[in-house]
């Protein structure tokens, strides 16, 4: 079925004849890497030579037996190490008191490093479960040698090589051994995965490992970076989040302050943070206060003066014109459903901002070291504020690099790094390591937070009362426009869209004949910048289609639930298929 | 005829000033060489340090962040600013020249040793009423304390009201000598309270309600009054905590700081308990108890208690109703995590929201004070501390006053809270 | 210049008088298990004990707790085994943990005071702590697993 189900293509798509799976014994460690094209391990000799050196892809295996597993998906509450290691670690037979997380920092060797959409576990469970296959295959080969059986002769369990009564652990595997192994791409496609019934991690209740350092204060989160002679800064907010330029910046009454340095316009080549001014204090409490005090006057657009109902109202015009928008859905006979129709019901649904309100403002420590720009933060998606932070510094990509920490919340926020971008200025311009650090106030002005929407729905019945046609536009501010365009599939009319934006409006209910229109709404996009919340289309989508077929049923005189489980008949757009859904729509139904 | 009349007037005002000039002229008491270190007897200092803390004199004669007993701390009344003087045995800004007779004339009759009125803000009227014994030990005590150098400051007591020579006038309409007399009907406790309070404690100096010059309305004893930005609740029956001071009560807060049902001390009556009577043996608390609970006819309504207790109690965890009050969700947020409390009884550490006398008043001064400044951890309940909530604005402090008073009283809604609130904040940044 | 003692150590700060205790702690102090929410006393993420009782160390000037004995989560219990932490873990209470180092400080002082709580008693003391995932049920449900007997 032609659903919205979207997700970016982990894999690129030219990898399958190149992605090589390696595994080599060097010094201490026993290492697995994946060899991706465009990557430093493009080469899969020169993967294993510098495997010896470098930490390399999903996981390694020390001579203590530990198993470390290398997480690149950012921990926001989730649990998603925990999750991800469970895969590889199952394959693997590891035992689970073995096993150790790292989330890693930015490299392009990750590939894309993105955390969202739900996608992280059902995206890498192939991957990982292969990756944990060939290494478990690799140690049985290397323990039968050890315990001069044959391969077939041995199982492993628990970390474990056992054939008969005799047996040796992973570590002393890696200790003694000497594995070495190369699986081309076609091999470990063919690598066996077990069946589900031999699971013994996944699926089964596990502690998290990410939970015993959030009881204690160990646990370190962007807010608690720290290097050596960093200074503290807090932003003053321009009127606007795109329109605004700094006319003056008055700091007389700041420097009563005891701390305060300097306030600061940013020179911003990425355009990220235009009309920001930063002020800069030994401590974060003085930046605090010193920001309060430091007057700045600046020039900004006419979005200054618009508000949430403004956005609203210029969506209903958008919706009123017929052919605006992108039809992500165009099924033919919609028009003559509609003209022939013996009744129609229409209704029109708004929904207001929603702020992410991540219990952990956005921060980010930025600084430079060995010619390379260190951006320490909490994120979401370190591949699409990469090239703007690279822009914004004049650098190469090369040149930057994310590293990790957990995140006090991110419900998407953090999807948006734009904030990584005025710390990364600010230390730029002072030539010394800045900590940037938003109050809440700051953090809630500065949020890239949910589009207001406007919907309108409208359905045609026949004589019988059936539902022969169904109609669902959806105007908003669009996040993956103004952030990420490339993500944007064209409409059957061929006018891009934003899926995030519209997910949801392809109904699980056989409605007839359906059109589903996609409409930018322009001045949203302008006025702020729309960010991707939590299941981002669906919080406004299905909250306006199920109050519509409350309203249908109501129209009709039936019975609301009743009025649904007819609509379940299996042929709406999101019916549901597997793998994804098991029984799907008609499931609902039962 | 007019001229005349006018004459006459004039004539008899110079009479008057002239006969108030001999009325208020006072001899000068001949200066001493200040006792030597260690020279008067230590068990009369002893017994001076406790009633030192009897009157909690530091209380009035230390000025923030200055040397104990050397003045200074200013005294916002309604004729002006007075600041209190030094009364540590320096020989030249201090009382060190002061012989006993001069302290005791002093304290009794509100005269300085050179023969100058003192004004009533220092409470001889109190004073007069202690005896000659403890007056001695109370020289005593204060003659033995380590001498500082600090010269007066500036009153802003404006013309003529500053002519120290009125004061004669005001001591012979308002003053009356005497040292306290045991009532033989009462207890001995009670007429051990009773001269403490009456006496050197001075209660009314700021319970009691003053008149249009200044000294206490007779009539109106412990009736409440406001003093130093803040309201000294009426120690009578009009007291508005809803369960009446019992002896217990009034024991455990005058002891502690504290009492479980009806909150903590604050503000001056902090220092009161913590750098003044702690000095005094529990007997002599108890004495106040007593004579307290006597004042405010504790007996007569103590059968409110239990049902006052229950209701606060179950007001206590209200759930806010709606996202929609403002108060409530402050109240929820900033609130609760330190003052909910449970059945069957509140805890002292967790001041009762709904017993206490701030909230009852019909004057938000005391509530607004404390959210404003907090109670600090020396304050109070010791060990518990309250930070300030300054930083919230006018509007949310008053929704949040008005939800309070709204929930956990009876009384009328407080009018023009946040206005209230703007002055209060006014007031006490100035100080 | 402040004196005060912290986790059982005493130590002299320089932060100004008026500084929230929260920096000092942070920023001065480098305890970074105690965290920044509101900045105003209104998410509890800040929580720590001042002489054994939750406050918000966001809205409490250095000066004013000048003297006291000061518990940070990292004091809580010299190996992070406080009633409260196992059965934080017992639950998997936290998720994105933010929150958690506060609702843990304030759940100790909610135990001292009612050390058999009710659902009632936890939501109104435990109120003034926010936790954005909504981990409400189990810090519920880990606070009456760690009620003392």
């Amino acid at each position: 079925m032609g659903g919205l189900r979207f997700a970016p293509n982990l894999d690129a798509p030219a990898s399958a004849a190149r992605r090589d799976f390696l595994i080599g014994a060097a010094g201490a460690g026993f290492v697995l890497a994946f060899a991706r094209p465009g990557s430093v391990f493009a080469d899969p000799a020169a993967a294993i030579a510098a495997s010896a050196y470098e930490p390399n892809l999903w996981c390694r295996i020390d001579a203590e037996g530990i198993v470390t597993v290398n997480i690149i998906r950012a921990e926001m509450g989730q649990h998603v190490g925990t999750a991800l290691a469970r895969i590889l670690a199952d394959e693997l037979e590891a035992d689970w008191a073995d096993v150790r997380i790292d989330h890693v920092d930015s490299d392009p060797k990750w590939g894309l490093m993105v955390t969202g959409g739900s996608w992280s576990v059902w995206q890498s469970f192939p991957l990982l479960s292969q990756a944990g296959a060939a290494a478990r295959t690799a140690l049985i080969e290397e323990g039968a040698k050890l315990l001069g059986v044959a391969p077939s002769a041995c199982t492993a369990r628990a970390s474990t090589v056992s054939a008969g009564s005799r047996s040796i652990r992973y570590a002393e595997i890696v200790r003694r051994g000497n594995p070495s192994r190369h699986y081309s791409a076609d091999e470990l496609k063919a690598m066996p995965l077990k069946p589900a019934s031999e699971r013994r991690l996944v699926g089964r209740d596990t502690q998290a490992l990410d939970v015993p350092d959030k009881t204690d204060g160990k646990a370190i989160y962007g807010i608690d970076a720290r290097v050596e002679g960093m200074l503290y800064a807090r932003p003053k907010l321009p009127p606007t989040r795109n329109g605004s330029k700094v006319l003056s910046i008055d700091d007389a009454a700041a420097k009563t302050i005891p701390g305060y340095h300097r306030a600061l316009a940013l020179d911003d080549p990425s355009g990220t943070v235009p009309g920001w001014v930063m002020v800069f204090a030994d401590s974060y409490a003085a930046a605090i206060r010193a920001a309060d005090q430091v007057q700045v006057r600046w020039d900004s657009d006419d979005t200054a003066q618009v508000s949430e109902q403004h956005i609203l109202d210029h969506g209903a015009k958008l919706i009123a014109d017929p052919d605006a928008g992108a039809r992500v859905f165009d099924d033919a006979g919609v028009d003559a459903a509609f003209a022939q129709a013996a009744s129609l019901l229409e209704h029109t649904y708004t929904t207001a901002s929603v702020l992410h309100f991540q219990l952990e403002p956005v921060n980010a420590l930025a600084f430079q070291k060995d010619g390379r720009w260190e951006i320490h933060t909490g994120n979401q998606w370190q591949s699409l504020i990469l090239p703007t932070l690279a822009k914004a510094l004049g650098v190469g990509e090369d040149a930057v690099v994310m590293r990790t920490y957990l995140l006090g919340g991110g419900f998407g926020r953090r999807l948006n790094g734009d904030y990584a971008v005025p710390a990364a200025l600010a230390a730029k311009a002072l030539g010394r390591p800045v900590k940037m650090v938003l109050t809440r106030a700051d953090d809630a002005r500065f949020d890239s937070f949910r589009s207001p929407s406007i919907q309108r729905l409208r359905m045609a019945f026949d004589t019988a009362g059936a539902v022969t046609a169904m109609q669902h536009d959806a105007c908003a501010g669009w996040p993956t426009e103004v952030m990420v365009p490339a993500f944007m599939p064209k409409g059957v009319n061929g006018v891009a869209y934003d899926p995030f934006a519209i997910a949801g409006a392809d109904s699980w209910y056989g409605v007839g004949a359906q059109r589903v229109r996609a409409l930018s709404n322009d001045l949203a996009n302008r006025a702020f910048r729309p960010g991707w919340l939590r299941s981002v289309g669906p919080g406004w989508t299905n909250w306006a289609s199920e109050c519509f077929i409350d309203e249908a049923a109501h129209a009709l005189g039936v019975d609301p639930v009743a009025f649904r489980l007819r609509l379940l008949d299996g042929k709406g757009r999101n019916a549901g298929s597997a793998p994804n859904a098991v029984g799907g729509a008609l499931r609902l139904a039962r | 005829m007019f001229r005349r009349w006018l004459l006459g007037i004039l004539i008899v005002v110079a009479v008057a000033i002239a006969g108030l000039f001999v009325i208020a002229w006072r001899p000068s008491i001949a200066p001493i060489d200040p006792p030597a270190t260690g020279s008067l007897p230590p068990e009369r200092v002893a017994r001076g340090a406790v009633l030192a803390g009897a009157g909690y004199c530091a209380t009035c004669h230390t000025a923030r962040g200055g040397a104990r007993y050397a003045g200074g701390y200013p005294m916002a009344t309604a004729f002006g600013t007075i600041h209190s003087t030094n009364i540590t045995p320096d020989p030249d800004t201090g009382i060190g020249r002061w012989s006993e007779a001069a302290f005791v004339r002093a304290m009794r009759s509100g005269v300085a040793r050179d023969g100058s009125h003192l004004f009533p803000a220092f409470p001889f009227d109190h004073f007069t009423k202690v005896t000659d014994q403890d007056l001695g030990d109370l020289y005593a005590f204060l003659m033995s304390q380590p001498p500082v150098a600090a010269p007066p400051r500036q009153n802003t007591v404006p013309f003529p009201l500053n002519l120290r020579a009125l004061q004669a006038g005001w001591k012979l309409l308002f003053l009356r000598k005497g040292v306290f007399e045991p009532d033989p009907a009462r207890s001995e406790a009670w007429n051990r309270g009773a001269y403490l309070a009456e006496g050197l404690s001075h209660c009314g100096a700021c319970h009691t309600p003053r008149n249009a010059v200044g000294a206490e309305r007779r009539s109106a004893a412990y009736a409440g009054a406001r003093v130093d930005g803040w309201e000294a609740p009426p120690l009578t029956a009009a007291n508005p905590a809803p369960v009446p001071w019992s002896e217990d009560a009034l024991y455990a807060y005058l002891r502690s700081g504290v009492s479980a049902l009806h909150g903590s001390a604050a503000g001056s009556m902090s220092e009161v308990v913590h750098d003044g009577l702690s000095r005094l043996p529990d007997a002599d608390i108890r004495a106040l108890a007593v004579y307290f609970a006597d004042v405010s006819g504790a007996a007569a309504r103590a059968d409110r208690s239990d049902a006052a207790v229950v209701a606060a109690l179950a007001a206590s965890g209200q759930a806010p109703s709606s996202a929609s009050d403002a108060g409530a969700e402050l109240y929820r947020a900033a609130c609760a995590s330190c003052h909910y409390n449970r059945t069957p009884a509140p805890l002292a550490a967790r001041p009762e929201l709904a017993l206490v006398s701030a909230l009852g008043s019909d004057d938000p001064t005391n509530l607004i004070r404390v959210v404003l400044e907090g109670i600090g951890v020396e304050e109070g309940m010791p060990g518990v501390l309250m930070p300030p909530f300054a930083h919230l604005g006018d509007a949310d402090l008053a929704a949040l006053a008005a939800y309070l008073r709204r929930t956990r009283t009876t009384r009328p809604p407080w009018p023009d809270l946040e206005a209230k609130i703007a002055e209060v904040r006014r007031h006490t940044a100035g100080t | 210049m402040t004196s005060l003692t912290i986790n059982g150590r005493e130590v002299t700060v320089t932060s100004g008088e008026d500084t929230p205790l929260l920096w000092v702690i942070r920023d001065e102090l480098g305890l970074t298990g105690t965290k920044f929410g509101c900045g105003i006393g209104m998410c509890g993420a800040c929580t720590v004990h001042v002489e054994g009782r939750a406050i918000r160390s966001c809205i409490t000037p250095v000066a004013s707790v000048a003297g006291t004995r000061i518990t940070t989560i990292e004091g809580l219990d010299p190996a992070g085994a406080h009633p409260l932490q196992k059965a934080w873990i017992a639950t998997q209470a936290p998720q994105c943990g933010y929150c958690q180092s506060g609702q843990i400080m304030q759940a100790a002082t909610l135990l001292k005071d009612f050390p058999e709580p009710t659902d009632r008693d936890i939501d109104a003391v435990m109120g003034g702590n926010l936790c954005r995932c909504m981990a409400y049920v189990r810090i519920r449900k880990a606070i009456h697993l760690a009620r003392p007997n």
